[in-house]
C-alpha cells in the first residue's frame, strides 16, 4: 500500500527495528488478550444460547466441565491472534515486506527440527 | 471359541477390535453407523487413506461367527495389518510432537468434511513405514453445529502437555505415560513446568488456565450448558491455536551425556567396516523378515538390515538417539526402520485394566532375529545381570541372534571397571559362550579385526523355547 502518508512514516520509523519487537509485542498482545478474556469469563458462561440446545451428544470421553468452558475462550483468543496477525503483515507491506512470517513459513513441514 | 474383544478395545461403545483365526478385525455396531458411513461417502476416508495419514481397511462382505450372535452389529471391517505396535512412552520427542500435528492435520480435514474426531488419544496414532499414521476409523463422528471439541482436554493431556513437560523441563517426562494412561494430568503438568513456560500464551492458557478451570468448574454441569455455542470457525481456530502451540515446542537432540557419549565411537575405521560386513553376511544368512537391535544407537548398523527391505526395529535407552534417529528417518523418507525407545533394563510392561491394554515388550514381539551390537557389557556390567540370565531373556525375543561380545581388556569396559570393584571373574570369552550355550546353538563367530571384539551369529536350541 504506497500511498502518500506512508512514506513520512517510512522515514520516522525504522522496518527493521519494528521487525524486532514483533516477537515481543505480538506475545504481550496475546497475553493481555488472555487476561482480559480470563477476566470477562462470568460473561462468557452468562452468555445467552446453551450446549444443550444443539442437541449435542454424550461424549464416551468425559470433555470435562472446565475442558468446555475454556476452549471457547481460547478460540475467541485465536480468532482475535488472526486478527492482530493479519494487522501485523498489512503494517509490514506498508513498509515494503512482502514475506509472509518466517517463523510459520518454516513450521509447514513436520519435525523440521 | 468367541472371539474375545482385545484387551484395549473397550472404552468406545461405537465399536471394537477382536482378533480371529489370527486376523484383527474392527466390529462398527449399530448406534455409530451413520457416523461411519458419512465417513465413508463424505470423502473424507478416501482424502485421508490417499494422503497415507489413515489406516486403510476393507469391509467384511460375510459376517464373522461372532457377528451373526450380536445384535449391536453393523459392520465388520478388516483394517490394514498392523506388524507391530508401539505406545507413547516408546517415543521420542519428535515421534509424539508428530503425532499431535497428524492428529491436529485429520482434525482439521474431518471438519472440512462435516466431521470432528471425538477422541485424540496418542495411542490412535501409530508408526507404519516411517510415519505417524490414524489407527481408529471410530473416531470419526458427524459435527453438528455449535458443538465445542469434546477431544481438547483429551488433546492436551496426550500430547500438549508432555511435550511442553520435555521442551522446558526434562525429555525424560516423557516417561509419565507409563503411569498415566489418559496422558499427563494438567494439574501435574502445572507444578512441574517452569515459570518461564508460562511466558508462552498457548502453555498458559492450554494447561495452566485449563487446570485452574478444571478445578474450579469439577462437576460443574451447570456453568458448562451455559456456554455459548461454539461456531465452526472457533472450533477452527482452536484446532490452528493447538497445532501453532504444538510446533513451537522444540527440544533438540544434543547436549545430553549420552549423545555426548556416543559421539566418540570406539572403533576406528577399519574395524568398522569390518563389523559392518560381517554384520550384512550375519542378516544375509539368516533371512529375517523382522529384526530388532538392541541398543541400536543411531541406528547405524539397523539400517543394514532395513536397506535389504527387513522390517527393523531400532531400540535405545537414549531419548537423543532414539530422536535423531527418527528424525533421520523422516528426513531420508526411509521406510522399513522404526527407531523406539526402551531400557532393556526394565522394559516396557504389561499395563492398564487387567494389565491387558498395552502389553508388554515380550508379548509385542514377532522379530525372528535379535542383534545386540555393543551391548552386553553395559547389561553385564554397569547393571550387573549375569550372563546366563541375558541369554535366558534372548532366548525369548527371537531365534536368532546377532551378538557382540566386548572383553575386559576394551577401552570402554575398562571405563566401567575403573570407578568399581570387578566382581565379574566371569566376565571371560570363554564364559560368555558358555552361559549363552545353554540357550544357542553358536553358528558362526568372527572376531572383528582391528579390536578385541568378537561378532557371533546364534540359534536358539529347540528345546530352551521359553
Amino acid at each position: 500500500m504506497p500511498g502518500s502518508g506512508s512514506g513520512t512514516i517510512r522515514s520516522g520509523m525504522r522496518p527493521g527495528n519494528l521487525l524486532l519487537l514483533r516477537p515481543i509485542a505480538r506475545r504481550l498482545a496475546v497475553g493481555a488478550a488472555a487476561l482480559c478474556a480470563v477476566a470477562s469469563l462470568p460473561a462468557v458462561s452468562q452468555a445467552a444460547g446453551s450446549l444443550a440446545d444443539t442437541g449435542s451428544r454424550l461424549a464416551y470421553v468425559d470433555p470435562g466441565s472446565g475442558s468446555f468452558i475454556l476452549q471457547a475462550l481460547v478460540a475467541t483468543l485465536a480468532g482475535a491472534a488472526v486478527a492482530i496477525n493479519a494487522y501485523w503483515s498489512k503494517i509490514k507491506r506498508i513498509f515494503g515486506r512482502e514475506t509472509p512470517d518466517d517463523d510459520e513459513a518454516k513450521d509447514e513441514s513436520p519435525s523440521d527440527d | 471359541m468367541t472371539d474375545a474383544a482385545l484387551g484395549a478395545s473397550f472404552r468406545d461403545p461405537s465399536g471394537f477390535v477382536f482378533e480371529h483365526a489370527g486376523v484383527v478385525y474392527r466390529q462398527v455396531n449399530r448406534n455409530f453407523a451413520r457416523d461411519y458411513d458419512h465417513l465413508m461417502s463424505s470423502g473424507l476416508y478416501d482424502e485421508l487413506v490417499g494422503d497415507g495419514s489413515l489406516l486403510a481397511h476393507e469391509e467384511v462382505a460375510s459376517p464373522l461367527p461372532r457377528a451373526l450372535e450380536d445384535a449391536a452389529h453393523y459392520k465388520t471391517l478388516a483394517p490394514e495389518r498392523i506388524a507391530f505396535v508401539s505406545y507413547p512412552y516408546e517415543w521420542s520427542f519428535s515421534q509424539l510432537k508428530d503425532a499431535a500435528l497428524t492428529t491436529l492435520r485429520i482434525a482439521q480435514t474431518a471438519l472440512r468434511h462435516d466431521m470432528i474426531l471425538k477422541d485424540s488419544s496418542a495411542y490412535n496414532i501409530q508408526f507404519l513405514r516411517g510415519r505417524p499414521v490414524f489407527i481408529d476409523t471410530l473416531s470419526f463422528e458427524r459435527y453438528e453445529e455449535g458443538a465445542p471439541w469434546v477431544a481438547y482436554r483429551q488433546f492436551c493431556q496426550h500430547f500438549l502437555a508432555p511435550l511442553a513437560l520435555a521442551a522446558h523441563r526434562d525429555v525424560r517426562l516423557l516417561q509419565l505415560f507409563r503411569i498415566h494412561m489418559d496422558g499427563v494430568p494438567l494439574d501435574l503438568a502445572r507444578s512441574l513446568l517452569p515459570a518461564r513456560a508460562w511466558l508462552n500464551p498457548h502453555l498458559l492458557l492450554h494447561i495452566r488456565v485449563h487446570a485452574n478451570y478444571q478445578r474450579r468448574y469439577a462437576g460443574d454441569t451447570d456453568s458448562a450448558s451455559k456456554v455459548r455455542a461454539m461456531s465452526k470457525q472457533a472450533l477452527r481456530n482452536l484446532l490452528t491455536a493447538l497445532t501453532s502451540a504444538t510446533k513451537r515446542l522444540r527440544w533438540r537432540a544434543e547436549g545430553t551425556e549420552w549423545a555426548d557419549y556416543y559421539d566418540g565411537d570406539s572403533y576406528d575405521e577399519r574395524a568398522g567396516d569390518h563389523k559392518r560386513r560381517v554384520v550384512g553376511e550375519f542378516i544375509d544368512a539368516i533371512g529375517p523378515t523382522e529384526l530388532w537391535d538392541l541398543g541400536a544407537n543411531t541406528g547405524e548398523y539397523s539400517r543394514i538390515a532395513a536397506e535389504r527391505g527387513i522390517d527393523t526395529k531400532a531400540f535405545d535407552v537414549d531419548p537423543a538417539c532414539v530422536d535423531r534417529n527418527y528424525t533421520a528417518v523422516r528426513k531420508q523418507g526411509e521406510t522399513h526402520l522404526l527407531p523406539l525407545l526402551l531400557d532393556l533394563t526394565n522394559p516396557s510392561p504389561s499395563i492398564g485394566w487387567a494389565l491387558a491394554e498395552r502389553d508388554s515388550i515380550v508379548e509385542r514381539g514377532g522379530a525372528d532375529a535379535v542383534m545386540a551390537l555393543a551391548l552386553v557389557h553395559h547389561i553385564a556390567i554397569s547393571n550387573n545381570v549375569p550372563l546366563r540370565r541375558i541369554a535366558d531373556f534372548m532366548a525369548r525375543l527371537a531365534e536368532h541372534l546377532i551378538i557382540e561380545f566386548v572383553p575386559k581388556s576394551d577401552p570402554k569396559v575398562a571405563v566401567l571397571l575403573s570407578t568399581r570393584e570387578d566382581i565379574f571373574p566371569d566376565y571371560t570369552q570363554s564364559g560368555f559362550e558358555a552361559a549363552f550355550g545353554e540357550r544357542f546353538t553358536i553358528e558362526s563367530r568372527v572376531p572383528v579385526e582391528g579390536s578385541e571384539r568378537t561378532l557371533y551369529r546364534m540359534r536358539r536350541r529347540a528345546t530352551s523355547t521359553a
